[in-house]
């Protein structure tokens, strides 16, 4: 484990993280607030945020993958 | 309707899967083959090509139930 | 050795799989047939017999005590799981697998938070074997249900022009092993992260002294969100294998 490119890896993969952490911490954020003025709406707004959630961790474990195989 | 949560639940998962699985497919036909990169090209873009599908039917069946209205005539949930 | 290799090691015994026992005394050697995860299944498999075999109490009928504790658990897989995924005549003749799976992956969830004993879910070959029993129900239930026939057109999908027909339905059916491939990997992937991230960040206080005493605090809380997500992935588990064998039996139109 003390090689360059397993750290160069790691630090990817820590990366990709903080992006789909930001991703799905804004769609929260935006869904909690839709949510909040107009509580009627909920069903509508939580699908959506489901199916844009699964997406955004599409992306980031393509990331994880790719930060994977480079060890 | 807890079909349809378990849908999204899993459809970010079988994307990154399927592309792995697809790339595996296409590196191991490769080196079947003797070498070179173009089989685990076409399975990247096959593995990419099944995650666009699932994401497709999801947005198929959401495009369904958004076209259904209820007894009132409003858009149903 | 030094306090990386030490802590490197220490993190590898706790992980993975070998045929010696590490308590905190004793390291108990185990024969060839077991192995540290083998002894964990046997052992959480009795727990599930004993609680549900001789402690649960058939006979009354306002439960009391732990049989209502458990009762609340399962009738939750009944209702919100299994009836809700496959109708109510099959919904209730699959019950008792649907609750096997969740008290099963759960008790092996929450053993693995326990000091003295190891996570079996964190080792790849115990969740293939659960995602397989998936598997052999999607396509064997399938094959009882609709006949061969309807198995293969369950994989014909609706609304594409004919031509892409032959492109989509091997795709179809390798998405089948996909989902099962992907049952696995969720539940190691995440059992075996917060493990490692727990045994990481205490192997801090090892390498650094005093100045990692914030590691510890930080080891905590990813403990309690390891239980939260011992329950939360014991859920997932059954109810993405009760959709997905509800999508192969009713395939719905």
């Amino acid at each position: 484990m003390g090689s360059i490119t397993a750290g160069l890896a790691a630090l990817g993969a820590g990366l990709v993280t903080i992006g789909a952490g930001i991703g799905i911490g804004r769609l929260a954020a935006s869904a909690m607030e839709g949510i909040a003025r107009q509580p009627e709406a909920t069903p509508k707004i939580q699908i959506n945020m489901l199916i844009a959630a699964a997406l955004i961790e599409g992306i980031a474990l393509f990331g994880a993958v790719i930060c994977f195989l480079a060890k | 309707m807890y079909s349809f949560y378990g849908t999204a639940i899993s459809l970010g998962l079988n994307m990154a899967v399927g592309v792995v699985v697809f790339t595996l497919a296409g590196y191991w036909l490769d080196q079947k083959r003797g070498g070179g990169k173009a089989w685990t090209l076409c399975g990247i873009f096959l593995g990419l090509f099944y995650g666009a599908y699932e994401v497709w039917k999801v947005v198929r069946q959401l495009s369904k139930k958004a076209g259904r209205k209820d007894e009132e005539g409003r858009p149903a949930a | 050795m030094d306090k990386t290799a030490a802590v490197n090691q220490y993190i590898m015994e706790e992980v993975q799989d070998s045929h010696e026992w590490v308590l905190p005394f004793i390291k108990v050697h185990l024969p060839d047939f077991l192995s540290v995860h083998g002894v964990m299944l046997i052992l959480c498999a009795s727990i599930l017999l004993l609680l549900f075999g001789v402690l649960y109490r058939k006979k009354d009928v306002v439960p009391h005590g732990l049989t209502n504790l458990l009762e609340v658990f399962v009738l939750f897989v009944r209702d919100q799981i299994s009836i809700a995924c496959l109708g109510d005549k099959d919904g209730r003749k699959m019950t008792p697998l649907f609750c096997s799976f969740f008290f099963f992956i759960l008790g092996l969830n929450l053993m693995g938070l326990i000091p003295i004993f190891r996570a079996a879910t964190g080792n790849v070959n115990v969740t293939a074997a659960l995602a397989l029993i998936t598997l052999g129900f999607m396509i064997f239930g399938s094959i009882y249900k609709n006949g061969f026939i309807g198995f293969v057109k369950a994989f014909v999908p609706h609304g594409v022009p004919w031509p892409l027909l032959f492109l989509l339905t091997p795709i179809e059916f390798i998405g089948m092993f996909i989902k099962a491939f992907a049952l696995t990997i969720r539940l190691f992937a995440n059992m075996l992260a917060g493990h490692i991230v727990i045994f990481a960040l205490l192997g801090l206080v090892v390498i650094f002294g005093w100045a990692a005493l914030p590691a510890m605090a930080l080891a905590m809380g990813v403990y309690f969100l390891e239980l939260f997500i011992a329950f939360l992935q014991a859920y997932i588990f059954t109810l993405l294998s009760a959709m997905f064998i509800g999508q192969m039996v009713h395939p719905e139109h």
